[in-house]
C-alpha cells in the first residue's frame, strides 16, 4: 500500500513511518524541514527496500501547500492510506494569541487536515481499500487554563473525524481518529508529568495492526479514557479549582 | 507528532554512569531529533553521547549537557560500487549488520557489542580482535560532518580538513557534534568463522603463539588464568579464527538481536559475585572447559563479531560498585618483563583478576588514538580498596615499561599517566584549543586529563 503520512520526520510520524516501512510499505512522508524527510526517506528505502519519496511544507503558514502535496501524491502513485501525525503546541497559548499565532495553531492542528482531506478523499474513494488516520489530543477533552487554542483546533478535529467516519459509512474507506495522551516524544522530553509517557513505537504498532478494523475512536494509552470521561463529568464549582 | 519548531533546547536532567561504575554524574541533557537543533539560530552544545557503554566519562560532565544521538541513527546512502555506507552517528552497529550482512558484507573494525554507535567507534577510535591485521576504526571511516557552534557543520576526510578530521577521529568527542560518517564495508570472505584455540601454559608462552597465530589468522585473541600462582600464572588458551576458506556462502545468516541488558544505568548484582574466592575457581572453571572444546569450531558472523553479546551477565558480576578495565599495550621485547612484575605483585598481593586477555597490536602512534605496535594486555578485576591499589600499581609499571593505556577504557586515568605515556597529548591539547580556543566540548574525561 503507498502511505501519505503528514508530520513524518519526527515523534509519532516517524515511528509510524518506520513500522509501516518495516511492513513493506511504501510512503510519501511529508513534514516542515527537508533535511529532516531527506534521512528519513533514504533510511526506510536503504533498510527495508520501499519506495519513499518526501516534500517539504509549512503546514501553518497562510498559503499552505495543499496543491504541492496533492500533485505529489499524484506523482507518487495511489494513495491508500492517509495519516495526520502532527500538531503544535506553543507554551504560551493560555488564551490571549495574537492573530497570527491563533492561526497558525488552528492551520496546523485543524484547517491543513480538513483541507487535504477534501481534496485527497476523492482519490481514496478510487481504491479498493482505502484509510484516514487523525490523532487528537487529551488536551481537547474539557477547555482550560493552558493550551487554549489548540485544545480548541483538537476538539474541533475530533468533531471533523466524527463527521469524516459518518461521510466514509458505505465507502472503501475507514476513518480512525485517536485521542493521544502523553507520549514519549520530544514534546514530552524534559517534562515532569503525573501520568506515564507512552511509547510512540507501540502506538504506531497499534495504529497499523487496526488500519483495515472497524471501530470507534482510541484513547492511548487506555488510562485516559476513564480519566477524560471523569474529567467531563467533574463539576464545575471543583473543576475551576483544579490545577490542570 | 511532529511538523513544527519546538523551542530548543529541551533539557531533562539525568543521572548518568560510566560503564565501569567509577564515574556518576548528574547533569542535563538534549536528545534533538531534528537537523534544526543544529541551525545558526538554535546551535545547542551539549557532549554527544551515544550508547553510553563507554568505560570512561567522555559522553557527560557537569559542565555542560551530554546531547544524545538516539535519533540521529538513520542511514542515508549507499553505494553498492565501492561499498560505502553513510549513516548518522547515532547508528548502531547492529543496525550496520542487519543492513550489511544480507548484502555480503561487514564493517571489518568493530567492537564486539552491536548497540555501541558509529559516533563512539569514530571518537573512541575503537579496535577489534584484529587490530593487528585491519588497525581501528579509523580505516574504515572515509569522511565525516561535524558539527560545531562555531564554524558550523563541516566535511571531514583525509582530503578536506585532514587535521581536524584526525582530530576527530580519536579526539573523544571533544571536537563537536559528529553528525554523519561514510564507512567502507568489506566483502564478507564467508559467512562462517573456523576458531581454533590453543592451550597455552603460562603467560611467557603468549608473545610468540600471538605473533605465530596472527600470521595465519583473521582475528586474534587470548585469555589466561592471573589467579594461578608459580610457573602456570597466566596459563590459558589462544583463540586464533579465520573465515572458513572451504564455505563460500557469503549471505550471512542474521540472528536475532535480542534485548541487550546493558545500558548506562547498569547497576550490576547487589553484591558482587567476583572476589578473592570465587574468580579463582569461575578461572579453573573456564580454563577446563576450554580444555574440553574442540580445538576446532564453526562460529556465525553475528558470534564473530559481537562476542561480548552472549556474556553480558559477565559485567554485572562484578556488582553494583563495578569494576576497574586496565587495557595497556606494553613493546612485545618489554611484555615479559611487565607481566613477570604483574605476577610478583600478584603473588604478594592477591587480587580477584577475573579476566586478563592479551591481543597483538601493530600501527602507528599519533595524538590520543590507542594503537602501536606491540601485545596488548586487558584485566578486569572489582573495584575496590585493592582494585584501586593495583591500578595505581599497573600505571607505574606501565609507566616504567614504555607501556601506555587507553583511555576510553579507564575512569580513572590521570592526567600526570597519560602526559607521561602519550608523547603526542601534549600537541593533542594544542590542536584542540587551534581548532576551538573556547573549548566548548568538555567530558569528565577531557577535565580529568586537563584536554
Amino acid at each position: 500500500m503507498n502511505f501519505l503520512i503528514i508530520g513524518a520526520s519526527a515523534g509519532l510520524g516517524r515511528c509510524l513511518s518506520e513500522e509501516a516501512a518495516r511492513r513493506g510499505h511504501n510512503l510519501l512522508l511529508v513534514s516542515s524541514d527537508s533535511r529532516d524527510l531527506a534521512a528519513m526517506a533514504a533510511s526506510l528505502h536503504l533498510q527495508y527496500g520501499v519506495k519513499t519519496g518526501y516534500l517539504a511544507c509549512q503546514f501553518g503558514s497562510a498559503t499552505h501547500e495543499k496543491g504541492a502535496v496533492v500533485a505529489a501524491a499524484k506523482e507518487f502513485g495511489p494513495i491508500d492510506v492517509l495519516m495526520y501525525p502532527l500538531g503544535f503546541a506553543q507554551e504560551n497559548d493560555t488564551g490571549f494569541l495574537d492573530d497570527e499565532m491563533a492561526l497558525r495553531l488552528v492551520r496546523v492542528n485543524f484547517l491543513s487536515q480538513v483541507n487535504l482531506t477534501a481534496a485527497l478523499w476523492p482519490a481514496l474513494l478510487q481504491r479498493e481499500q482505502a484509510s484516514v488516520v487523525g490523532f487528537g489530543s487529551v488536551a481537547a477533552v474539557r477547555g482550560r487554563r493552558r493550551n487554549v487554542v489548540y485544545a480548541a483546533a483538537k476538539r474541533a478535529l475530533t468533531s471533523y473525524f466524527e463527521s469524516l467516519r459518518h461521510l466514509a459509512v458505505g465507502t472503501n474507506i475507514r476513518v480512525h481518529f485517536y485521542h493521544l495522551g502523553y507520549l514519549d516524544t520530544q514534546q514530552a522530553f524534559g517534562r515532569h508529568l503525573l501520568l506515564p509517557k507512552a511509547s510512540p513505537e507501540r502506538l504506531a504498532r497499534l495504529v497499523l495492526d487496526r488500519l483495515r478494523r472497524a471501530g470507534g475512536p482510541i484513547f492511548y494509552p487506555w488510562f485516559w479514557r476513564p480519566i477524560s470521561l471523569g474529567l467531563r463529568f467533574v463539576p464545575w464549582f471543583i473543576y475551576a479549582r483544579l490545577e490542570v | 507528532m511532529s511538523d513544527t519548531p519546538l523551542p530548543f533546547p529541551l533539557a531533562e536532567t539525568r543521572r548518568y554512569r560510566s560503564f565501569d561504575g567509577g564515574t556518576a554524574v548528574e547533569t542535563l541533557c538534549f536528545a534533538p531529533d531534528r537537523y534544526r537543533f543544529f541551525d545558526p539560530s538554535v546551535r545547542g552544545i551539549g557532549i554527544s553521547r551515544g550508547a553510553g557503554l563507554s568505560y570512561s566519562p567522555a559522553s557527560f560532565s557537569k559542565s555542560i549537557p551530554s546531547l544524545e544521538h538516539r535519533y540521529f541513527n538513520r542511514m542515508l546512502d549507499f553505494d553498492s560500487t565501492t561499498n560505502i555506507l553513510e549513516v548518522e552517528a547515532g547508528a548502531t552497529l547492529g543496525q550496520i549488520y542487519r543492513f550489511a550482512a544480507p548484502r555480503g558484507l561487514f564493517l571489518p573494525v568493530q567492537p564486539g557489542h552491536t548497540r555501541i554507535t558509529v559516533g563512539g567507534c569514530i571518537g573512541a577510535d575503537v579496535h577489534g580482535k584484529n587490530q593487528f591485521r585491519d588497525g581501528t576504526f579509523l580505516n574504515v571511516v572515509e569522511s565525516l560532518r561535524l558539527f560545531h557552534p562555531g564554524p558550523g557543520i563541516l566535511e571531514l576526510s583525509r582530503s578536506s580538513n585532514p587535521r581536524i578530521f584526525f582530530l576527530t577521529c580519536g579526539g573523544y568527542g571533544l571536537t563537536g557534534n559528529i553528525l554523519t560518517a561514510r564507512l567502507r564495508l568489506t566483502p564478507v570472505p564467508s559467512s562462517r568463522i573456523v576458531l581454533k584455540t590453543l592451550l597455552i601454559r603460562n603467560i611467557g608462552e603468549l608473545t610468540g603463539e600471538l605473533v605465530q597465530a596472527a600470521a595465519q589468522n583473521d582475528i586474534v585473541y587470548s585469555w589466561h588464568d592471573f589467579t594461578v600462582r608459580g610457573k602456570a600464572f597466566g596459563r590459558g588458551v589462544i583463540v586464533a579464527g579465520r573465515f572458513d576458506g572451504n564455505d563460500s556462502s557469503t549471505g550471512a545468516v542474521l540472528e536475532e538481536d535480542r534485548a541487550s541488558s546493558l545500558d548506562s544505568a547498569t547497576r550490576g548484582l547487589r553484591f558482587p559475585f567476583f572476589n578473592r574466592l570465587t574468580t579463582p575457581l569461575v578461572n579453573r572453571m573456564y580454563y577446563a572447559s576450554c580444555r574440553l572444546q574442540p580445538t576446532e569450531r564453526p562460529i556465525s558472523l553475528y558470534e564473530f563479531l559481537f562476542p561480548v553479546r552472549k556474556k553480558e551477565m559477565y559485567f554485572h558480576l562484578f556488582g553494583r560498585r563495578g569494576f576497574h578495565e586496565c587495557q595497556i599495550i606494553v613493546e612485545a621485547r618489554k611484555f615479559s618483563s611487565f607481566v613477570e612484575r604483574i605476577r610478583e605483585r600478584l603473588e604478594s598481593h592477591p587480587l580477584a583478576v577475573a579476566l586478563a586477555s592479551g591481543k597483538l597490536f601493530q600501527g602507528q602512534r599519533e595524538l590520543l588514538r590507542f594503537t602501536g605496535d606491540g601485545i596488548c594486555l586487558a584485566l578486569n578485576f572489582p573495584r575496590d580498596q585493592a582494585g584501586a591499589e593495583f591500578a595505581a600499581f599497573l600505571d607505574e609499571l606501565m609507566i616504567e615499561h614504555n607501556g601506555w593505556s587507553n583511555l576510553i577504557k579507564d575512569s580513572r586515568l590521570s592526567a600526570r599517566v597519560v602526559d607521561a605515556t602519550y608523547p603526542e597529548c601534549e600537541e593533542f591539547r594544542l590542536r584542540l584549543r587551534d581548532f576551538d580556543p573556547r573549548r566548548l566540548y568538555r567530558s569528565e574525561l577531557s577535565e580529568r586529563l586537563r584536554l
